[in-house]
């Protein structure tokens, strides 16, 4: 691919690579952008190349999981050094802002998710929200196929029982 | 789960992304931030990380300087003409004046039941 079929190509995928990282991110919005700044920044910087084993989205995605983990690392690793050396943004709790956008969107959805186990909403975010099959959640989390459909159920389940027990959205 | 669940999540879900879709920054704006963030962040970050490691050689420095110049307790060591093993006695067996020096003819074995069992340095009185 090229420089601008890649960039094309992001631009396309940008609002479903959006949710993903929020997905990846807890629903913490500050935090998933920050996420897909860098991983757009990684691959258009050519520091994350595409190989053409998958689908771009797939590999798209991959990035950004990958991005997400290496950020909670970072910030786990900051807290530990300590506070006043964060490089100046928000750490977990989310800006006044968020909070007043939550609370007006007030999905009940959005808050079952974030219960749920990292795995199942994973899988349960890629089936339904990015409407992929089940295969292609399972490469995007590099993890069998068998195992995505175990989490898939599972996910399924625990998301009724939380929806059920906190209202439907 | 029937069908009909699997249909209600996927209404939740399609509800969720048009919101989430609707909110979400524009592609350049956030490549925009994104370079401008790294741009603030290739100071800063090393500044904590250097900062960490110069103190750790620091310290690491003055502790081994301390260790270096520590006054080592004088011990007065005996000479070695002087020095006997803590193990030495388990040396001396019974009968070893017999066993060191070489058999010579003409003795009694009569005269070995009245050789010492240990050296005469050795021997305790007997009361």
């Amino acid at each position: 691919m090229t420089d601008d079929e890649i960039q094309r190509s992001l631009v396309e995928l940008h609002p479903a690579s959006a949710g993903w990282a929020l997905s990846c991110c807890r629903w913490e919005r500050e935090e998933a952008e920050e996420v897909l700044q860098v991983a757009y920044l990684k691959i258009l910087d050519g520091r994350a190349r595409f190989g053409g084993r998958s689908s771009f989205r797939t590999w798209l995605f991959g990035v950004i999981r990958r991005t997400a983990a290496e950020h909670r690392r970072g910030r786990w690793l900051r807290s530990i050094v300590g506070p006043q050396w964060r490089d100046g943004h928000p750490g977990p709790p989310p800006s006044p802002e968020t909070r007043l956008n939550e609370a007006q969107s007030g999905h009940a959805l959005r808050t079952a998710l974030q219960g749920l186990p990292a795995r199942q909403r994973e899988v349960l975010h890629l089936v339904f929200y990015q409407e992929m099959t089940l295969d292609e959640a399972a490469r995007v989390l590099g993890i069998s196929l068998g195992s995505a459909r175990t989490h898939y159920h599972r996910g399924k389940i625990a998301l009724q029982r939380r929806l059920g027990r906190e209202g439907k959205p | 789960m029937t069908p009909e669940d699997d249909r209600d999540l996927a209404a939740a879900f399609a509800e969720l992304r048009r919101e989430e879709e609707a909110r979400t920054p524009p592609f350049d704006q956030i490549v925009r931030r994104g370079r401008a963030r790294t741009a603030h962040l290739s100071i800063l970050p090393a500044c904590p990380l250097w900062l960490a490691v110069a103190v750790a050689l620091a310290v690491l420095g003055v502790w081994l300087g301390t260790r270096v110049r520590e006054p080592r307790p004088s011990t007065a060591v005996p000479p070695l003409a002087e020095w006997r093993s803590p193990t030495g006695f388990l040396l001396a067996t019974p009968g070893r004046d017999l066993l060191a020096s070489p058999p010579a003819w003409g003795r009694s074995v009569l005269d070995l039941r009245e050789m010492p069992l240990t050296s005469p340095s050795e021997r305790r009185p007997s009361s």
